[in-house]
């Protein structure tokens, strides 16, 4: 026991084993120890440590290990990509001049029930062979109703005579994201098609055609945002070694 | 500042007269009851001489002994003085409950 309560005392600050390393190695020769002195001179040293640090020497280690820590964490994370496809619509004068900026909206919703129908979903899933993990302990229902979550829909506004809706689907592989989008904007374009063709009351009416625009910028993923996690990191480790310094500094004024 | 804060009981195991560390220990176990650990007690030693409340005091041995200061016996007075005043409060509010 005295020779651990001994190898303890070398980790004490070497300024402070100068000054004291000879009396306390005296001291800890004497008495029977117990366990819990072993404790106490570890903690000591460590608190020793703390103390005698300046802000910079603690606070500075703490951010690096904060940043690290969480850029570990990104990197752990697996990743979600986001695909972008863009349907545009070019509408007649008439609604034009309306200025009616329903249309877009009023077309994805007429297009929806059939793109993500329970049938379409499926078939997508099945051919892309999606969520294989999921699969295995999800009912199909459940795989569809995730799908849905994964799937967003909004209308944007792109300029006098046209209007669009964008339809992002976020997936952990990129490429197959992007097949997602292919496959559920032909699936939209299609019904649109038959609408038309049917004269379908669905349909707003002054849409003169639908266009398809696919955004192949996905070398980025939208989740996690690995700049941000490790920011996060760095601000959460910078705050954590101030209350370190503050806490151990209000404890020495407290002693005196 | 509480009663078993242990530069309290260095101060008062000093002003009995200059002790090294391991009479330090002893002394406080037998008058306030408290076993304090080597580096708990070195933690205190190493404040109180920072402070200017305690001093070496020369020696031969390697177990080097300490003295209160001055400026230490009036700090432990002062400390002593308001503790004082706590216990004589808690006692009479104790008895007149």
């Amino acid at each position: 026991m005295k020779r651990l309560l001994k190898f303890f005392a070398r980790l004490y600050p070497s300024d402070w084993r100068k000054r004291y390393g000879v009396e306390y190695d005296a001291l800890l020769e004497q008495g029977t120890p117990r366990v819990r002195d072993a404790f106490d001179v570890l903690r000591t040293a460590v608190e020793m440590h703390v103390t005698n640090w300046s802000l910079v020497k603690v606070v500075l280690p703490c951010a690096i290990c904060g940043a690290l820590l969480t850029g570990a964490i990104s990197f752990a994370i697996s990743p979600q990509y986001v695909s972008r496809a863009l349907i545009r619509l070019t509408v007649n004068d008439e609604v034009a001049r309306s200025k009616d900026d329903t249309v877009a909206r009023d077309t994805a919703i007429a297009l929806l029930p059939d793109a993500l129908s329970e049938t379409s979903l499926a078939a997508i899933i099945q051919k892309l062979d999606l969520y294989p993990r999921e699969r295995v302990r999800m009912s199909q229902e459940d795989l569809i109703n995730q799908m849905r979550k994964d799937i967003s829909i909004r209308p944007v506004r792109t300029g006098p005579g046209e209007d669009a809706f964008l339809l992002q689907f976020s997936y952990p592989d990129p490429h197959i994201a992007q097949k997602v989008d292919r496959e559920m904007t032909s699936a939209m374009l299609t019904s649109a098609l038959r609408m038309r063709q049917n004269q379908s009351p669905s349909l707003p009416a002054g849409v003169e055609t639908l266009r398809l625009e696919t955004d192949a910028s996905l070398a980025k993923p939208l989740f996690p945002n690995r700049g941000v996690f490790g920011a996060g990191g760095l601000v959460a480790g910078v705050a954590g070694g101030l209350l370190v310094v503050c806490m151990r500094r209000r404890q020495t004024v407290t002693v005196s | 500042m509480i009663m078993s804060d242990p530069t309290l009981l260095v101060l008062s195991s000093l002003a009995e007269g200059d002790k090294h560390g391991y009479a330090m220990m002893e002394d406080i176990e037998r008058f306030a009851g408290v076993r304090l650990g080597p580096g708990t007690l070195y933690g205190a030693i190493t404040r109180l001489e920072e402070r200017g409340w305690i001093a070496p005091v020369a020696s031969e041995d390697h177990r080097q002994p300490y003295t209160i200061t001055g400026a230490g016996r009036e700090h432990l007075r002062d400390q002593l003085t308001n503790l004082g005043r706590i216990v004589r409060t808690g006692r009479r509010r104790l008895e007149n409950a």
